[in-house]
């Protein structure tokens, strides 16, 4: 009975949504079917905005275990996380998100520093290349000469040093890069495939997390 | 051979240091290294044009502080351009941030050439689901937005007195970083709809991109570099040329740095070998 | 004379940010739980508007929206060992939706119209370089596949594929690598813009070094007891 209700009565209703979902879209059913079909699909987005924040909830239940036990060297910058989390649900009731204080505070937390987080990524980039691109052997010097022409094409210097840059690099993205890819994709199609269908056939319970 | 065998442990806070130089000194003494453009911009910028006057474009905008530099350029040259050629923009934002980057950005283009909300463009704001949520903004787009990000109904405005689905919309954008959403779009609106798709990726998603060139996207305007060009197709420098000097001296600097590590190998490869 | 505070605390978390690179401290950590926090708070309240807008504010008009208001409360019982399980009608509900948005044009997008454009005239004595490429095309698309669908390599053929499969994988990967320092540099170029290109950073930057380097050298400035 427990198991019934734990696992089995979500995989059915997870089979039902999805094949509705998938039949509909290549059949014509009644209208009524059909608009059955496109709520479901709109209650994802209700359910989705709602799954987002419980990652938050997520975040301030680990933080606060870290200030009541004072972490040493931790709680400080903890407590600075839960604090910040509260900023703008704050300001969204008190002010609004329309306020000048609520986008002053979102540009010098959220864009400022978020651009600055993003923007030094390239640090240790350049630290990895340096160390790793080293030609070893023949697919190693693939790599190497494929990202270095590339690299010059999208450099606009590199259409200075030479003319011919641009044109091979636009080939290397154009050709061998698009076939690669195109693969790549293709394969990573068959098994997006395969792994849906066996969700949703039952094979696969790894998204039943928790208490089974 | 000691200096070969230094060319490949180049301490770290040197290469730091001069990759900052190479990226700031240009941006206080500009050079003007000239740019071309790329066929897949010109591409994208020849769609836009062609369009018929009073076309519906739907942009999402998926700005955030991560992909702002990135694709801010494109999407602000893109905006100007879409305003000029008097089509009609319905911005949403399939990440949170892109309203907060809507509202900074598009006002002040629509201002200067004056264009007016709720007949030109309409902001509708963030929608949540991904795919489920562009699903249901092709099939009716009052399913997701029952109001604008004004908190205005969406039937009092008038450009969405004439949009409802999919059948009135000519072409999507896509900008930002989320690779699964740029899919989603080429999958949700071209394939499902036969709606044409222009994508403002971030670098990292060019490559994911290009398998679906020219036939399922029609043109690609990819980072920063996608936007200098935007910007001197539209006759507007702006941020993104600014930053092209920059770009040039950087990656000359990275490739001098992988030049000069296999230098070294390959030296002390020779002379490990002659020994 | 105005003091922009936008600007110099701008200035004030770049440099915070940028000292990272070269030790991390004190300061940089606060900026950073500063960052995830407000992210964080910002993703909840944004999502919260969301689904109130789409739902709950509806709900006179459209009763059925009552049972997706269901499924997502009970989306909240995972924050329990006990009742954890009523979790799992959601997370099945979003997860078949999910799956059938996606399978449901994956096939046509990614398989048929990727085989189309893979299919291109091969031999044309009027455009020798186009049919090059388009051999090139075809060869990496069907080598990479075989890479990838034929692991085993049971036959020299696979074998060989296989290998070429690598080398054009390889190809690919050095122009995604160069697009993705390109992404990087470009960040850093914004970063390094909103530092020096504004009037404030004259002062800001070297109060900011100072303070970064009080901060992250405490031993050596005799401010605190070495270990």
């Amino acid at each position: 009975m427990s198991q019934t209700f734990r696992r089995y009565i979500p995989m059915a209703l997870s089979a039902a949504v999805g094949f509705i979902t998938i039949i509909t879209y290549f059949f014509y059913f009644p209208l009524v079917i059909q608009n059955a079909s496109s709520a479901l699909v709109s209650w994802g987005s209700i359910l989705t905005a709602f799954a987002q924040g419980l990652g938050t909830i997520f975040l301030l239940r680990s933080h606060a275990r870290r200030v009541i036990r004072r972490d040493q060297g931790e709680w400080i910058y903890s407590l600075v996380i839960i604090i910040s989390t509260f900023i703008f649900p704050v300001l969204f009731f008190t002010h609004g998100d329309t306020s000048t204080l609520y986008k002053t505070l979102y540009q010098t937390i959220n864009n400022n520093i978020g651009a600055g987080v993003w923007g030094i990524l390239i640090f240790a980039l350049t630290g990895a290349v340096y160390r790793a691109f080293r030609l070893q052997n023949l697919n190693s010097t693939f790599l190497l000469v494929s990202c270095l022409i590339v690299m010059l094409q999208i450099a606009p210097v590199g259409g200075v040093i030479w003319s011919g840059f641009p044109i091979l690099g636009n080939w290397i993205m154009d050709i061998p890069t698009t076939g690669g890819y195109r693969g790549i994709m293709v394969t990573a199609a068959f098994g997006l495939i395969a792994l849906g269908f066996r969700t949703l056939f039952g094979y696969e319970k790894g998204y039943l997390g928790g208490e089974e | 051979m000691g200096i070969l065998d230094k060319l490949q442990n180049i301490p770290v806070p040197i290469i730091n240091l001069i990759l900052i130089l190479t990226i700031s000194v240009p941006l206080i003494y500009p050079i003007g290294i000239p740019i071309l453009v790329d066929p897949m911009t010109r591409s994208a910028y020849e769609v836009i044009d062609n369009l018929p006057e009073g076309s519906v474009v739907l942009f999402d905008y998926d700005t955030g502080p991560s992909t702002v530099v990135e694709v801010g350029a494109a999407d602000k040259a893109m905006v100007y351009h879409m305003f000029k050629k008097n089509l009609k923009i319905i911005f949403v934002s399939s990440g949170v941030n892109g309203p907060m980057y809507v509202e900074t950005d598009v006002p002040p283009i629509a201002k200067r050439l004056g264009k007016q909300y709720g007949v030109d463009y309409v902001h509708l704001g963030y929608f949540a689901g991904l795919e489920m949520g562009i699903t249901a903004i092709l099939n009716d787009i009052s399913s997701i937005y029952p109001s604008d990000v004004h908190n205005t109904p969406i039937e009092k405005l008038e450009l969405m007195q004439a949009v409802k689905n999919h059948e009135q919309i000519s072409l999507t954008i896509y900008s930002g970083g989320l690779g699964d959403q740029l899919l989603s779009w080429i999958r949700q609106a071209n394939t499902a709809y036969g709606i044409t798709v222009v994508l403002v990726p971030v670098g990292v998603m060019i490559s994911y991109s290009m398998p679906y060139y020219p036939n399922q996207v029609a043109g690609i305007v990819g980072s920063l570099r996608g936007g200098a060009e935007y910007e001197l197709l539209t006759n507007r420098p702006g941020e993104a040329i600014a930053g092209m000097d920059s770009l040039s001296l950087s990656f000359i600097w990275i490739i001098t740095l992988i030049v000069l590590g296999n230098i070294g190998l390959i030296s002390s490869r020779m002379s490990r070998g002659s020994s | 004379m105005a003091i922009n505070w936008v600007e110099i605390v701008g200035v004030v978390f770049g440099m915070a940010i940028l000292s990272f690179v070269f030790k991390p401290n004190p300061v940089h950590r606060l900026v950073e739980s500063l960052f995830v926090g407000g992210t964080a708070g910002y993703l909840l309240i944004k999502n919260l508007d969301s689904a109130y807008k789409l739902s709950i504010n509806r709900v006179p008009n459209d009763p059925t929206l009552v049972i997706p208001l269901i499924l997502s409360v009970l989306i909240f019982a995972r924050l329990s060992k006990e009742y954890s399980w009523l979790s799992n009608y959601p997370i099945a509900f979003l997860t078949a939706i999910g799956i059938g948005v996606s399978v449901r044009t994956i096939a046509e997008t990614d398989i048929i119209k990727q085989i189309r454009s893979t299919a291109l005239p091969l031999i044309m004595p009027s455009d020798v370089l186009t049919s090059f490429n388009n051999i090139i095309i075809l060869v990496s698309t069907v080598t990479v596949i075989s890479y990838f669908l034929y692991a085993r390599k049971s036959t020299k053929t696979l074998r060989t594929s296989n290998k070429i499969g690598i080398s054009f994988m390889m190809i690919a990967f050095g122009g995604s690598l160069a697009n993705s320092l390109l992404s990087r540099v470009s960040r850093t170029i914004g970063l390094l813009q909103s530092l020096i290109i504004v009037p404030s950073a004259v002062y800001m930057v070297p109060i900011m070094i100072i303070v970064i380097a009080i901060s992250a050298f405490p031993e050596k400035l005799g401010l605190k007891k070495e270990k």
